[in-house]
């Protein structure tokens, strides 16, 4: 027998070395694989919701001194310690993009001091330019100053919606009537087209009768255009008529008409109550508001309407068609190789590339079918080289996503109704109901939740596609909304807009980008809520289905 | 029971249940049929998507196609020099040696038209001419010395009756003296894009004149080239600089020429098996065609010998099918890299030079005098030494692409070496477009590598840890996260890897790149930590739930692999990785890298890998488990031993699952690479993938076109490859799930 004290440092050492003789170090670290995978998972969620959601908010305006520099205003946005040859730098978000050519600086941090944050520095979100940070000095009306000193501040936001509410008079004139009335112009010509054709082609003489009205009917409504356009104009005059004038921090003068100033604020002066309204008007803004400066600034409101509508149109599309399909494969196809084989292929199909679905929809429902649409029944559009039909459009998109996800539906609907109970269906056919009657009446409620699960994962799926739009309709501007107030209400054959590629557009097709990064953080974390919102959503009914399947026994 | 009294009013119950059942029969009848036909119809749309993608790339791989209009001789047997045919196809002209006039033909009617005589043929005779390809301009040479420039024109008038005609009309620009009294024997031009004319001509002595006319400015002779040429001068081609001249003799010699340079003395002479007996360029200028007295057709190109070299030699870098005899005239084509051969025995072919592709191949009942092409290219005209002439149209969408040029290396014009290249469009007009996909298919390959690389073991660890070692509590919160992570759409992933993870980890690459030993370091010193604490302290995690102790030792080795990053820089990267890299592999470190792209596509693949492997380790049978444990192995032990081979299929159709949704993702490397298509496998550079090849450059495709359909051909791969890549996986999963069935 050794002695204990022999023993005694040997072991610690054996208990360590059994630790890794059984494996625990590499079953710790398998955890650390399953723990690194959350934190990626948690560890986007926070940056997208932390970036995301402080976009709205009135941030202090810093003023600083600048060894070797005139002094700057801004908002203090970044820190950089001391990498290499570089020096630990400051970056301030300064804004006056006109006057300067960028709206963020880095500075050494040791140029810097005489950090104070004046109570009068405003900033004023413009409908052009991006922000303007600056002192108010005046305000004028039509020339002549109205006010000045703190007087200015109250008559500018006095008169700024004033202001603001005739530009947009102005801009409702322009898109509204005098885009109703392009339409009309643009109807007149196609009727010329139209008779030219029936003539016997492009040029052919027409009858003069009709030659005559038609060219009425466009001087009629080229002098209402005129008209309109004056109007629009006069409006335009008037409302730049109040102006203020406004000096940046080295003194540069700058006059900003207020009805370019969509909001003006004083940061370091307002309390935390009055910081929370703008941060809830500015998140309302970017819900419901027009774009502004091609995307990067104002709201997303077309992008959300253009997402939503194109995922309905497909649910509405997919939901039907991947019923029935699960359903013939189910219930009435023969079983064999031949439906295995069919399943294996729709399986597999949910894992063909989306931009494969793309190339389909742009090169069968956009060239093929919508092309032949637009020969068929718009030919005078045709015979001018305007497709209606055979371009991109909300239409085709949709049918494209509605392809790429008819698998999800048809899985799911497989699923559901294999899980309904062999009682439920002989009960049903013992009592003398037909194949179809057992289908529609206890086959299908009860597979109701299966296919609504099967749905929303589509319609998650489709939400946050991009790659196959980009080919099949999405633009990033579009002029007007799918639905509208005229005729016929809902144009499905119009381009829209999208949240996917509003990201990929601002935040890589934009030219001031990391400008516009904020921006397309808050539209991130509003598609993300979309998509985690619907998928949660699927998850929680799926799981009520179960456990429903589980208890319920037959 | 109680007994019911008969009904009475009703009629007879067999009756109601007769109606009743005729309507639910046929309810039930069209039911099926609607179902079965709906059911049949989007299984057959399924099918539609490979079928109509397939039927779309076919005519790439189609020859031309031609129908002769007519075939009749032309009017009084002229000795023509030129031909040439409007862009409406509405005049076929030519030039006519023995009358000294520009004539025409009226393809509708086939009745010739009044033609033209150019003043300056009046007391002398035309002995050579040349049409330039892109335009219809014309230069003459005279059998007293001189060369004339002249232009046909056609206008055409819309009128609303009688739809379109074309008025034609030639005209003599200069006359400029080249060697008095000394036929000029061959001749040669180019315009460039100011319109002056840069020219060639030879005499009856041997003697090569070069220079420039431009119509605003008075006519310089041209000045003599110098060297003394073996053999007759057979051919003349100079380029739009007026700077390369090649010289062909019937010494079976190709003099080559860089006048600016040296205009005395040839800068080469190429020796060949047989007389040159016809040369042009091809569009652009670069690439020379020549056609040899044996029928051989080959074209040749500068390559610099040294990486210093300025003036070119030129390498055959094509060879094409060889005609049965002399090759007599090289048609090129104004709009492409494609030409018309005809040979003395009367075959005229029709060829490219880029794909190397005969694309058709026709016979004259005589030997071929002159070949014409119409401007759009969809008419071919061929005079036979018999005089007759064959207008064909002709149908060639597609000649610039050829199963070699996807898949194989081409030498492309201006290039020293064959390559590689995918640029599908390019600046000018006379651009060659390349189409090599392999460079695609390698970053497609590269991409997926590098994100299999990171997702691999970081979803099978987790899903085997899942499995085996977690609480069923803290696993029903797990799943529905990994969930949530597959859900995410693959543009937000790819505008945090672009914008924000690309210029993070351009600074933090080598901490980034330590934390693979630092994290699992950190965890099992952790481990032997914790281990060492007493029993009680231990008991506060319950078992199962070590995950809540790992996570931030995952943090903390990922934050040691970073403040240790700066120390191994300068240790072992002399402080800048990016100037290593660069010394000891010669490449830039790119910021949009495959290191970004492995991570972000990992991240889009984890989760899908995850769900499936944790799916097959799950499905494991328990007393395989029981029956290790009951020998004595570890919990690790029985899970890498046992679980996992056992389930390594269902791992292995996860793989795969994994890398289909990695060849396939559009957006994270659209947004997260430069996009560039170069072929390398380096992590340190970006790449372009097929799908988002298909995305950035089909919007500018036009429809049918080359292009189209070679984005077509792309998207056909990528449905191949993934529908293959999942099949497999599902015959994987379906066997081991029998297999499991039977345990």
């Amino acid at each position: 027998m050794t002695s204990p004290a022999l023993l005694q440092p040997a072991r610690a050492p054996t208990r360590i070395a059994q630790l890794f003789r059984r494996g625990d170090h590499l079953l710790w670290i398998s955890g650390g694989a399953l723990g690194l995978a959350v934190l990626l998972i948690t560890g986007l969620l926070l940056l997208v919701v932390l970036n995301g959601l402080t976009f709205f908010w009135p941030f202090p305006l810093t003023a600083v001194d600048r060894a070797g520099g005139p002094p700057l205003l801004g908002v203090l946005t970044a820190t950089q310690p001391a990498h290499k040859a570089t020096p630990a730098q400051t970056q301030f978000r300064v804004g006056n993009r006109e006057l300067y050519n960028f709206d963020f600086i880095w500075v050494p941090t040791a140029q810097l001091s005489n950090y104070r944050a004046p109570d009068d520095a405003v900033e004023v979100e413009r409908q052009e330019n991006g922000d303007f940070l600056g002192f108010l000095q005046r305000l004028e009306v039509g020339g002549r100053v109205a006010a000045t000193g703190p007087a200015a501040w109250d008559q500018l936001l006095a008169l700024q919606p004033g202001a603001r509410d005739l530009a947009a008079q102005a801009t409702t004139l322009q898109r509204d009537e005098i885009g109703a009335l392009n339409a009309r112009i643009q109807d007149a010509k196609l009727r010329l087209v139209s008779a030219q054709l029936a003539a016997g082609g492009l040029g052919s003489p027409i009858d003069p009768a009709l030659a005559a009205t038609v060219t009425a009917d466009l001087a009629a409504l080229q002098a209402r255009y005129e008209t309109l356009r004056a109007r629009a104009e006069a409006l335009a005059v008037e409302s730049v008529a109040a102006q203020a004038v406004f000096t940046t921090i080295d003194g540069k003068e700058k006059k900003i008409a207020l009805a370019s100033v969509v909001r003006a604020f004083k940061p370091n002066a307002m309390g935390f109550g009055r910081k929370i309204g703008h941060y809830l008007g500015r998140a309302a803004e970017f819900v419901y508001g027009e774009p502004r400066e091609s995307n990067t600034e104002g709201g997303v409101f077309p992008a959300i309407f253009g997402t939503v509508m194109m995922t309905l149109i497909m649910s509405i599309v997919v939901t039907p068609f991947g019923v029935v399909a699960a359903f013939y494969l189910r219930e009435y196809a023969r079983q064999g190789l031949i439906v295995r084989l069919v399943r294996i292929a729709i399986n597999n199909l949910a894992g063909v590339p989306s931009i494969v679905f793309g190339v389909f929809g742009l090169g069968f429902f956009i060239y093929f079918i919508g092309g032949g649409i637009d020969r068929a029944f718009f030919p005078a559009q045709t015979a001018l080289h305007v497709p209606t039909f055979g371009t991109g459009g909300i239409l085709w998109a949709s049918l494209t996503l509605a392809l790429l996800t008819v698998p999800v539906v048809i899985v799911a609907t497989e699923e559901s109704i294999a899980a309904v109970s062999r009682g439920a269906r002989e009960g049903s056919l013992a009592l003398g109901a037909s194949k179809f009657q057992t289908i529609l009446h206890i086959v299908l409620p009860a597979s109701v939740p299966g296919i609504l699960t099967g749905v929303i994962l589509a319609m998650a799926r489709g939400a946050g596609e991009v790659a196959p739009l980009m080919i099949t309709g999405v633009v990033k501007l579009a002029p007007g909304l799918p639905v509208d107030g005229t005729f016929p209400f809902v144009h499905l054959d119009r381009k829209f807009m999208h949240l996917g590629f509003h990201i990929y557009d601002v935040g890589f097709q934009s030219p001031n980008i990391e400008a516009a990064k904020p921006m397309v953080y808050a539209t991130t974390l509003l598609l993300i809520a979309i998509v985690v919102f619907l998928n949660l959503f699927a998850i929680l009914l799926r799981d009520r289905i179960r456990r429903k399947y589980h208890t319920g026994a037959f | 029971m109680p007994v019911l009294p008969p009904p009475t009013t009703t009629p007879p119950r067999s009756l109601v249940a007769k109606a009743v059942s005729r309507r639910v029969r046929l309810v039930d009848r069209t039911a099926n049929l609607v179902i079965r036909a709906s059911g049949v119809g989007i299984i057959a749309i399924v099918a539609l998507i490979f079928v109509f993608i397939a039927a779309e790339t076919l005519p790439l791989f189609r020859g031309a196609r031609q129908q002769v209009v007519f075939e009749q001789p032309l009017p009084d047997n002229p000795a023509v020099l030129a031909l040439g045919v409007d862009e409406y196809e509405s005049n076929v002209w030519w030039l006519d040696a023995t009358t000294g006039s520009i004539r025409f033909l009226d393809t509708a009617t086939r009745q010739p038209r009044s033609g033209m005589p150019l003043p300056a043929l009046a007391g002398t005779r035309a002995t050579a001419a040349y049409r330039t390809p892109t335009r219809d301009q014309l230069l003459v040479g005279t059998a007293d010395g001189r060369v004339i420039f002249a232009e046909t024109r056609f206008a055409a008038v819309y009128d609303g009756k009688s739809g379109r005609t074309v008025k034609v009309s030639a005209r003599q620009i200069a006359v400029v003296g080249v060697a008095p009294g000394v036929a000029v024997t061959a001749v040669h031009a180019r315009q460039n894009a100011n319109g002056d004319w840069l020219y060639a001509a030879a005499t009856a002595d041997g003697r090569v004149f070069c220079g420039r006319f431009s119509e605003d400015t008075p006519a310089d002779p041209p000045q003599p080239v110098g060297g003394a040429f073996a053999g007759r001068i057979n051919g003349l081609a100079v380029d739009f600089e007026g700077n390369r001249l090649f010289v062909a003799t019937d010494a079976r010699k190709l003099y080559q020429y860089y006048l600016a340079d040296n205009r005395a003395t040839p800068f080469r002479v190429y020796d060949f098996p047989a007389n040159i007996t016809a040369l042009d360029y091809a569009i652009g200028d670069s690439a020379l065609i020549v056609g040899l007295a044996n029928g051989a057709v080959e074209s040749w190109s500068g390559v610099r010998e040294q990486p210093t070299d300025t003036l070119r030699p030129v390498h055959r870098i094509h060879t094409f099918a060889s005609l049965p005899a002399a090759v007599t005239w090289i048609q090129p084509s104004g709009r492409d890299r494609g030409f018309a051969v005809g040979a003395a025995d009367g075959t005229v072919q029709l060829d490219f030079t880029t794909s190397e592709r005969t694309l058709l191949t026709t016979r004259l009942a005589s030997g071929v005098r002159a070949l014409a092409y119409s401007p759009k290219l969809t008419a071919l005209l061929a005079l036979g030494t018999d005089g007759a002439l064959r207008f064909s149209a002709v149908q060639n969408p597609h000649p610039d692409v050829s199963f070699q040029m996807l898949f194989t290396p081409v030498h492309y014009e201006g290039y020293d070496a064959p390559a590689y290249v995918w640029q599908s469009t390019g600046g000018s007009d006379d651009f060659e477009a390349k189409f090599s996909l392999v460079p695609l298919i390698v970053g497609t390959l590269k991409g997926s590598f590098y994100g299999l690389l990171f997702a691999l073991p970081v979803a099978v660890l987790a899903a085997l840890y899942t499995s085996q070692f977690i609480a069923p509590r803290l696993r029903s919160w797990l799943k529905p996260t990994v969930e949530i992570m597959a859900a995410l759409p693959s543009v937000v992933i790819g505008f945090l890897a672009g914008l924000w993870l690309a210029p993070l980890l351009e600074t933090m690459m080598p901490g980034t790149l330590l934390c693979v030993l630092t994290v699992p370091l950190v965890i099992a010193a952790g481990m032997v930590g914790w281990m060492m604490l007493p029993r009680a302290a231990r008991h506060l995690v319950p078992h199962g739930c070590e995950l809540v102790l790992i996570i931030p030792l995952v943090v903390l080795g990922i934050w040691l692999g970073q403040a240790l990053g700066p120390g191994a820089e300068s240790a072992f990267f002399h402080g800048d990785y990016k100037q290593w890299v660069f010394e000891k592999f010669g490449q830039q470190v790119e910021q949009r890298n495959a290191i970004v792209i492995g991570i972000a596509m990992g991240f889009a693949v984890i989760p899908l890998i995850f769900t499936i492997s944790e799916d097959a380790f799950s499905n494991v049978p328990k007393a395989f488990q029981s029956a290790s444990f009951a020998l004595g192995a570890s919990r690790w032990q029985t899970a890498w031993r046992i679980i996992l081979p056992t389930a390594s299929p269902g791992v292995f159709s996860a793989v795969m699952i994994g890398f289909g949704r990695a060849v396939g993702e559009t957006m994270i490397v659209l947004m997260a690479t430069g996009n560039t298509p170069i072929l390398s496998f380096s992590p340190f550079n970006g790449m372009r993938t097929l799908a988002a090849n298909i995305a950035v450059e089909i919007p500018e495709a036009p429809v049918a076109g080359t292009l189209y359909r070679v984005l077509f051909l792309a998207a056909l791969l990528l449905f191949a490859l993934t529908f293959a890549c999942n099949t497999v996986a599902e015959v994987v999963r379906q066997r081991l799930r029998q297999k499991y069935q039977a345990v």
